[in-house]
């Protein structure tokens, strides 16, 4: 019936475009008093539950004195009130847009509704003219200034549109309910998000919708999810839960709940399962915490607040969590980024510099638009809009992007969606492609044409991801069975810190970040097992990659060797840099761990050199090794110093490669 | 008696004299250099009648009488160029050269040059000017020509100068002012080059001169004064197709990119395998989203230019926002193999 009544009120609305404004008098309608006088009723209902703000209440009375008399200016903008309030935009600037036909006077703020309805249709310039007919005297005074700002920003970027492809990601996630939130891990392989859906003893929120659950997918092909299935152990199933952020990893988890006036919680995967959640309680106040990411170590969580002191409605904030686990006081980030108007739905990207958030204080298109950030040389650069159409004169937000920054995911309610918000997948395609026009001349009279005049088209670069996406399994050396529970330890070996520490899952993996621009080691070890080491030295220009590791562990068993990856020396000398601090520190520690342990420290060359010489300097620089161990501890009688020289190679001398690979220390096990 | 004998003696010295005159009028010969001047006179009478081929007979008799008279040689060489028989006319020069010919040598290695240039014989060519330059350093025509040969060799300093020299030695034709500033244009002069061509558009408002005016104007990014000369171009001659390539490209450097299509669509309809526009349509099509047209063009210009990598690229660009990845992959490697390394960039890129 609804479906019916709306579809002869738009009807109307087409049909009767030249129409006259007609009030609700006996000389408008001599010969209908009887529903002249039901109309005036239900507009005089309509209209008081107007007032009170009870939309949904009002549009019904009203739309029945429609019915009677579709051409009265004041109900039009009263209907236009009502459905922009219920968020039915397109039926909501119908209504406007008659309103206004009929009388452009019949309410002081019209013109301003007029401007926001040519920013949605990206009339900018109408738009402009409307929001700058807005009374001085409006509340909306100040808001046309700033929406003007934002149709100058659309009128000059819009022909600029960012390269992508958008696609609803499918019914295996969206349904006809809300979708929305999405984050993935950092290789895109595993998404999760919150949905409204109706579910076995699903139960209403107060807003007559599902509560908020969240759910996941993983990847199953090209570009498919596999069905969508609710988290365990992580949805309270009587009230709101919205995931958040995620890890790298995907191992720890952020959740936001509607207790107070919202607040932040946090959880972890252990094996397969998922801890309950815990309120973050260095970061959740009395006012509203939501939207939430961790940092790509997993060590500072940004999340935004509308709490007292800052810049305007929600900001951006961070907390960074100390030695000892415990999450520190919040500092805003700023007025760089954070505006007089809302920060919301931040997410910090894997390379460890760049933030995503959406804001409607930033130049946009009109609403909420996604912007970036990136901070550089101690500071957040200006946020840079992403450009249409990932931004539209609607709302955009909710964005997260994979490693690469090649797929982003975020939620939007767009025709052909399955109902509601649904999750959207933007495949960035990078910047303009080349082309260049061709123009002949002929220059030289008489002589036929040979010169090109090639006008290249300008390209926007797009940022290239500079990280390295470590994605590993730990493994029994001998059974090849995954370890699960093995400790990955990752540091600066130049600055020699600790940058992060954490678990394999329960099939043995892992999946780290590694920012560009560093030295890395990384350790393994689980218990039971001698240790593995890797070293990247990623430079700063390194862009995107991802590294595939099966990291194989040896038993602590006689015999065992490991081969010391992040022990260096100066060239041709036996003197230990001191990015070898760490991993020396690791054979220490495993020394002690292992008391009756006894073991052969091996230095190796590659073939360049004379035999006496290799054998010479290998010697030396095991001797190092093992004096560095005795300086700290270990009892000589535990160790042995051998320099084998090139006589034990590991991999062909023939390549660099291969050579770097022979250059080593060896650590083995010989009692 | 004795007025007899005056008489008789009066009418003696009066024969006498009479019989001598007689004698001092009888005919000199005419020398041999008069006849040859006669008969090269005439045969140059039969030229300008068209005549050509008694001329050279009277040529050739001529010569016969003075081999050392150049006139002669020089005509004949003419002739013989007109008439394309080049062998003949190399050997008509070189024969006055060996008869030790003196006058008008300039003129004589001029004239090698125009033959060796109809001959493609460029080393020759450029050799003959050398001398005659040598011989005569005011022989404007001499310089115009050799500007022309050190353009097309890419040496675009010595054609400036080349082209400098023969309009300060008299040529002050419109050509000789296009082509110099085709020079400045080539040595990034583009003030210097507009300055020329419109002196050449002066003299002569041919569609040619305004077309590559324009194109400065295109590289100084003065779109509508290019637009404009591409007008004139086609007012000028509506026929010259690359002046509607031109304004195409103009247009769509302005984002009037319909417009654009328009030109190129005018330009095609003359010259339907121009790959320039057929690739510059293809782009147009691109930038306004006609995907299906812009493949079809870029299929129309490799099949008309199939080593030509960049359309190969193009071709995958556009695919790639048509969805078709792997036919865009496989357009990208193929411009890569045929040495665009953007196109390499981009199958690397996208290969997953």
């Amino acid at each position: 019936m609804k479906k019916i009544l709306l579809t002869i009120v738009s009807m109307m609305l087409t049909l009767a475009a030249y129409s006259q404004n007609i009030e609700f008098t006996k000389e408008a309608f001599p010969n209908d008093k009887k529903g002249l006088k039901e109309a005036k009723k239900n507009m005089a209902e309509g209209e008081k539950f107007l007032s009170e703000g009870l939309f949904r209440e009002a549009y019904e009375p009203l739309l029945k004195a429609y019915m009677f008399n579709p051409n009265n200016a004041k109900l039009n903008y009263e209907l236009f009130k009502c459905t922009y309030n219920l968020k039915k935009e397109s039926e909501s600037f119908s209504y406007l847009n008659r309103a206004y036909t009929l009388d452009p006077n019949v309410d002081p703020d019209i013109t301003y509704y007029k401007g926001l309805e040519r920013q949605a249709s990206y009339d900018f310039e109408k738009a402009i003219e409307f929001y700058s007919a807005v009374p001085a005297s409006s509340k909306w005074k100040k808001t046309a200034e700033k929406r003007t700002r934002d149709c100058l920003f659309g009128q000059n970027s819009i022909g600029k549109q960012v390269r992508c492809f958008i696609d609803n990601i499918g019914n295996n996630i969206n349904t006809q309910y809300d979708e929305y939130n999405p984050v993935v891990t950092a290789d895109g392989r595993m998404i999760y998000f919150t949905s409204r859906r109706a579910y076995k003893k699903a139960k209403y929120s107060d807003d007559g919708n599902f509560f908020e659950n969240i759910f996941y997918s993983k990847q199953s092909g090209d570009d498919n999810w596999a069905p969508s299935v609710m988290v365990d152990g992580i949805n309270n199933l009587k009230d709101h839960d919205a995931v958040q952020g995620i890890t790298v990893d995907g191992r720890k988890m952020l959740i936001y709940r509607a207790d107070g006036n919202g607040d932040l919680y946090e959880t972890t995967k252990k094996g397969s399962k998922w801890e309950k959640p815990k309120a973050i309680k260095a970061i959740n106040t009395d006012a509203h915490e939501t939207s939430a990411t961790y940092s790509y170590d997993g060590k500072t969580i940004y999340f935004c607040s509308d709490r007292k002191g800052g810049y305007g409605e929600h900001d951006i904030y961070r907390s960074t969590m100390d030695a000892k686990g415990r999450w520190g006081k919040p500092e805003n980030l700023g007025d760089v980024i954070n505006t007089p108007y809302d920060e919301k739905s931040v997410f910090a990207h894997p390379d460890g510099k760049t933030l995503y958030f959406c804001s409607d204080g930033h130049p946009g298109y009109g609403g909420y638009d996604i912007f970036v950030t990136t901070f550089v040389n101690g500071a957040w650069t200006e946020p840079v809009n992403l450009g249409y159409p990932v931004n539209t004169s609607g709302n955009d937000a909710y964005f997260v992007i994979t490693a690469d920054k090649r797929t982003g995911y975020y939620s939007s309610k767009q025709v052909g969606g399955q109902g509601g918000y649904d999750i959207y997948k933007i495949a960035f395609l990078g910047p303009e492609k080349e082309f260049a026009y061709r123009a002949e001349n002929d220059l030289i009279d008489g002589v036929e044409s040979f010169v090109d005049i090639d006008i290249k088209n300008e390209q926007v670069p797009i940022e290239e991801s500079r990280l390295t996406l470590l994605r590993g399994t730990v493994v029994d050396a001998d059974t090849k069975e995954p370890i699960a529970g093995a400790n990955i330890d990752l540091y600066d070996i130049v600055e020699n810190i600790q940058l992060l520490s954490f678990e394999s899952d329960d099939e043995g993996r892992f999946l780290l970040s590694l920012p560009s621009g560093r030295n890395y080691g990384e350790n393994i070890n689980a218990s039971g097992y001698l240790f593995h080491s890797e070293n990247f030295n990623i430079p700063d220009t390194a862009t995107y990659q991802v590294v595939e590791q099966v990291i194989e562990l040896n038993k602590i068993a006689v015999g065992k060797s490991i081969v010391l990856n992040n022990i260096f020396f100066d060239f041709d000398k036996a003197t230990l840099k001191p990015e070898s601090i760490m991993e020396l520190d690791k054979v220490y520690d495993l020394m002690t761990a292992n008391p009756e342990m006894k073991v052969e420290l091996s230095g190796h060359t590659d073939n360049k050199g004379t035999a006496a010489y290799n054998k010479n300097l290998s010697m030396q620089r095991a001797q190092v090794v093992m004096k560095y161990l005795l300086n700290k501890g270990i009892k000589k009688n535990r160790m042995k110093a051998v320099g084998y020289g090139f006589d034990r190679p590991i991999d062909t001398n023939e390549t660099d490669e291969g050579r770097a690979h022979n250059r080593r220390t060896e650590f083995t096990i010989i009692d | 008696m004795k007025k007899i004998f005056l008489i008789g003696l009066l009418v003696f010295v009066g024969a006498n004299c009479l019989r001598a005159q007689d004698t001092l009028k009888v005919e000199a010969k005419p020398t041999t250099n008069e006849v040859a001047r006669r008969l090269y006179n005439q045969a140059f009478e039969l030229y300008n009648a068209n005549s050509s081929d008694v001329a050279l007979q009277m040529l050739d008799k001529s010569i016969e009488m003075d081999g050392t008279f150049c006139e002669p040689y020089l005509l004949k060489a003419r002739i013989q160029h007109e008439k394309h028989d080049y062998p003949a006319t190399e050997n008509t020069l070189k024969s006055y050269l060996s008869k030790g010919g003196t006058r008008a040598l300039d003129t004589v290695y001029f004239l090698f040059a125009k033959m060796y240039s109809e001959t493609s014989k460029v080393a020759e060519e450029k050799a003959a000017l050398n001398k005659c330059l040598e011989l005569n350093s005011g022989y404007g025509e001499a310089y115009y020509t050799r500007g022309i040969i050190n353009f097309e060799q890419g040496d675009f300093e010595a054609s400036l100068a080349d082209m400098t020299s023969a309009i300060d030695n008299g040529v002050n034709t419109a050509a000789v002012y296009n082509d110099r500033g085709s020079c400045h244009r080539m040595l990034g002069n583009m003030k210097d080059a507009l300055v020329d061509y419109t002196k050449a558009i002066e003299r002569e408002p041919k569609a040619m001169y305004y077309c590559n005016r324009a194109s400065i104007y295109s590289k100084l990014g003065q779109d509508d004064d290019a637009i404009n000369d591409y007008t004139q171009a086609i007012i000028a001659d509506s026929k010259y197709y690359k002046a509607y390539n031109g304004r195409g490209v103009a247009k769509a450097h302005q984002g009037k990119y319909d417009d654009a299509i328009n030109d190129f669509t005018l330009c095609l309809d003359m010259e339907p395998s121009y790959t320039s526009a057929l690739s510059n349509r293809g782009i147009a099509y691109y930038k306004i989203h006609e995907f299906a047209k812009s493949v079809d063009d870029f299929d129309a210009a490799i099949r008309a230019e199939p080593h030509n990598g960049n359309t190969y690229m193009y071709r995958g660009n556009v695919k790639e926002m048509m969805r078709d990845k792997q036919g865009a992959l496989e357009d990208w490697k193929k411009a890569s193999s045929l040495g665009i390394k953007t196109a390499d960039k981009y199958f690397k890129d996208n290969c997953n």
